[in-house]
């Protein structure tokens, strides 16, 4: 399978073979976690983070221009966040990345200790809106795509009636914040 | 105002533009409070969607357990030969074992959850199916259909009745992990210890199976008396 066609089928959320990927890589990113001493745990919740990661990316069109494999890409977010994990832990003994964009992993986070109480509140909101909203909510903050991008992919007629949808969806959202209060 | 907003998140700002994002900021207090609002709401969708994908993904992990569960075929054999062998030893052997204490206390826990009677709401719904097969003693659909619905649900009473299935199944070891690492309701406590204990016999870690049957002894729990009887047969043969 072409590497092209590879990222185009996470994007399209093509559980087999994200589950393939998983698999194939577990082993060598546990090796890698062993050198560093990492307790298992850490090291799983780790991986699967980086997973996470490559999924997000893809999604967010991010790896449309990949140079190396998956697989390597892969491996290279784990070491990163690995190398993330143990300067927090100020054991950094400095690990040698390649091609992963550095900046955008550094505050990745899968903990709901990332966000501040509003922001919490705002998700659970958000995890009950209806699919619709999720949907263009998830394409517009998540996987940062254009509005004519989500009006082309979830067949609007045009833009108008999407932005305004958006507004609902969003007002929604306020408005179960100011319930909360 | 909007307009501009979208831009930002697009990632669509012109140089004019931009100029006029950084006055607003500045001077338009409800703007900035829009824009601090919809940074939060992406900060809370990104989370939201990666523990998503993250929970796709720990499933991958539970589902990569399965081929140990493909031995299953075999289980049918395994039970009535576990059965043969444990009957002859109970019979040949007057000194009680463990294995035949487990044999002794052991009756699968009654289904109190789902009425099987016909019921024209949810007659298909997998919940049903599950103890329809669990009502019918077919444990190994019972458990396939358990692990469908833990996919989505983390229901106790689910969790409660898979490791039951798992016990008929002869997975010991797995039906007490699954007893050790829930966080028992009061509804579901007494009962899970009292099959835990019994589990313990299977494994033969007959410390473990005291400590919990200790417990329940001393207080009016479901089993109490099974309980301490069992326990006293139990310190019978350590002796």
């Amino acid at each position: 399978m072409s590497k092209h066609l590879i990222v185009e089928r996470i994007k399209k959320h093509d559980n087999e073979l994200l589950k393939k990927i998983y698999l194939e890589n577990k082993l060598s990113f546990f090796k890698i976690a062993n050198q560093y001493q990492l307790p298992e745990e850490v090291a799983l919740d780790i991986y699967q983070d980086s997973m996470v990661a490559l999924i997000e990316n893809a999604r967010k069109n991010k790896i449309d221009d990949l140079q190396s494999s998956i697989n390597t890409y892969l491996i290279g977010i784990g070491k990163f966040m690995i190398y993330n994990y143990l300067n927090a832990q100020k054991k950094n003994k400095g690990i040698n990345i390649d091609e992963i964009n550095q900046d955008e992993l550094l505050n990745f986070s899968t903990n709901d200790e990332s966000l501040n109480g509003r922001e919490i509140a705002l998700k659970k909101a958000y995890e009950s809106l209806g699919e619709q909203c999720r949907k263009i909510l998830n394409l517009f903050y998540f996987e940062n795509k254009k509005l004519e991008e989500i009006q082309q992919i979830l067949r609007y007629e045009n833009k108008d009636v999407l932005k305004s949808q958006k507004s609902r969806c969003i007002s929604h959202l306020k408005k179960s914040l100011n319930h909360k209060k | 105002m909007n307009e501009l907003i979208e831009k930002y998140f697009e990632n669509t700002l012109s140089a004019e533009e931009k100029v006029t994002w950084e006055e607003n900021l500045k001077n338009d207090p409800e703007f900035k409070k829009e824009v601090e609002f919809q940074l939060e709401i992406k900060n809370a969708v990104l989370l939201a969607e990666r523990q998503k994908i993250k929970n796709e993904i720990k499933q991958f992990e539970l589902e990569n357990f399965k081929p140990v569960f493909q031995l299953r075929k075999y289980f049918p054999y395994a039970a009535i030969f576990v059965a043969f062998i444990s009957l002859l030893f109970y019979f040949s052997n007057q000194n009680q074992s463990t294995q035949s204490l487990y044999a002794k206390y052991h009756d699968p826990y009654p289904n109190t959850e789902i009425s099987n009677t016909r019921n024209a709401y949810q007659k298909n719904s997998t919940i049903e199916q599950a103890f329809m097969a669990y009502d019918l003693n077919d444990f190994k659909k019972a458990n396939d259909q358990f692990d469908k619905i833990l996919e989505s649900s983390n229901e106790e009473y689910i969790l409660f009745y898979k490791a039951i299935c798992l016990m008929e199944l002869n997975q010991h070891d797995q039906a007490l992990k699954l007893f050790e690492t829930t966080n028992w309701t009061a509804n579901y406590l007494e009962k899970a210890r009292w099959y835990q204990s019994l589990c313990y016999l299977k494994t033969n870690e007959l410390k473990k199976a005291e400590n919990t049957l200790e417990v329940l002894s001393n207080k009016q729990s479901f089993k109490k008396t099974e309980a301490e009887e069992l326990l006293s047969e139990l310190k019978k043969i350590k002796k």
